[in-house]
């Protein structure tokens, strides 16, 4: 926290292009699993298991690591919002 | 290797997710599997109870069919011995045969005839008119059997090829019983009924699906009546056997045939409404024995319908398992949503 230097140096953790990545992530992870069901629902001898069982664990994993990365991201966005408004404050009273 | 292991997890800065992305593996590799498992089982225990409605079918027709032979054969035996079939009266015989027939008319009595002594249809009329008076049936095991028959006595003959009336040439089933006058054998009165019209009337109503095949073999392994019409008076062993492949087929149906015996198998039939491609079929048999003929009675459901009673089941587990999903991610994000909001509280 001390190393907090003013508005210019507040490096914002989400980025350009942060909602297009986010976007195909999801669509990614969810198109992955859905594909997946739908192997699985196919029943066909060997292949559903063979394709299926690993898409549908995969995506999965892929869901939460996104959801991970995304919420991680935002709640950094915010402590960095927060402490840069608590210096801001302090500046002012001076 | 578990050196490996403990750099990469010392390494990472997302032990909690690796933690949850072990536990979310673990428990839908589980549900995955159990899923399987359950679709195996439900379609095993469907066969089973799709082998064991055709047993019942295959009993019913058994008794159906020995039923239907009794009434025939009680009620031939009793015309035998009428005042009128024994005097031979034309006036009289025509009509008794009419009444005969009529009240068969629905089927699968085909027709009478009246013989006499030499063999020759004296008296006949089947349910088109015909009366094939003078066909001479002397070369018959019913006539040869009711020379020495006792009056009242009733035999039920082999499937043979008709040479009279409407059926000529189709498979018939002779029920006959000797006409004797003053203690001598003075000629004999046979009703027939046509295979396929009892395949038609007391068998198929019985098939446990649309596409069930019902099938009256003989012992030798020809087809005497079956729901797919061409296929009577077929070798079924020589058919099956002409068929690339088909030899293994040939021999447990070979085996079912001459056995004997009753029971179940899955084996591969050609399947006639698909250009005779081999499908599985869940065949069921039993012998009846109808007089001195002796046949296989056999009910065979392709196995792919069998698996189309299996859909509704398939869908409720398919929907179990979606529904093991969405809860194991719900799950996860609520776990890590509280670590990543416990971690912040704490900076």
């Amino acid at each position: 926290m001390s190393d907090f230097k003013g508005k210019e140096e507040f490096q914002p953790v989400f980025y350009r292009g942060q909602v297009t990545r986010l976007i195909i992530q999801a669509v990614l992870g969810l198109g992955l699993l859905a594909g997946g069901i739908i192997i699985l629902s196919t029943r066909i001898a060997g292949w559903s298991i063979i394709f299926g069982l690993p898409m549908v664990v995969i995506s999965s994993i892929f869901i939460i690591y996104t959801y991970d990365d995304t919420l991680n991201r935002h709640l950094d966005l915010k402590g960095h919002e927060k402490i840069y408004n608590e210096k801001v404050d302090e500046e002012k009273d001076y | 290797m578990t050196d490996f292991f403990k750099k990469f997890i010392n390494s990472t800065t997302r032990k909690h997710f690796l933690v949850y992305a072990i536990l979310v593996a673990i428990v839908l590799i589980i549900g995955i599997l159990i899923y399987f498992q359950q679709g195996t089982s439900t379609q095993s225990a469907l066969a089973e109870q799709t082998f064991e409605r055709e047993e019942v079918v295959v009993k019913a027709g058994n008794t159906l069919l020995e039923a239907f032979i009794g009434h025939l054969s009680n009620q031939i035996s009793a015309y035998s011995i009428r005042s009128d079939i024994v005097s031979s009266d034309p006036r009289e015989i025509q009509t008794d045969l009419g009444t005969l027939v009529e009240g068969w008319k629905d089927g699968p009595i085909s027709g009478v005839i009246l013989v006499d002594t030499n063999g020759l249809v004296k008296f006949g009329l089947d349910r088109q008119g015909n009366t094939g008076v003078g066909t001479d049936v002397s070369d018959s095991e019913y006539f040869r059997w009711a020379k020495t028959a006792k009056e009242g006595d009733s035999f039920v003959g082999n499937p043979t090829l008709s040479k009279i009336g409407f059926t000529k040439g189709e498979y018939i089933i002779p029920v006959a019983s000797p006409v004797v006058k003053n203690g001598k054998f003075n000629g004999v009165l046979v009703a027939s009924f046509l295979l396929d019209e009892v395949t038609t009337k007391f068998l198929s109503p019985l098939r446990t699906s649309d596409n069930t095949l019902i099938y009256l073999v003989n012992q030798s392994g020809v087809i005497l009546s079956a729901s797919i019409q061409n296929l009577a008076g077929l070798s079924y062993l020589d058919y099956v056997q002409s068929i690339s492949g088909g030899s293994n087929t040939a021999q447990t149906l070979g085996s079912i045939f001459s056995s004997g015996t009753g029971g179940s198998v899955v084996t591969s039939l050609l399947d006639e409404t698909k250009n005779r491609a081999p499908s599985q079929y869940l065949i069921v048999y039993s012998p009846i024995s109808l007089g001195s003929s002796h046949f296989v009675f056999s009910i065979a459901t392709p196995e792919n319908t069998t698996v189309s009673y299996v859909n509704p089941f398939y869908k409720d587990q398919l929907m179990f398992l979606i529904y093991l999903i969405i809860v194991v991610l719900i799950f996860a994000i609520a776990g890590i949503t509280s670590y990543r909001v416990g971690s912040r509280i704490e900076k």
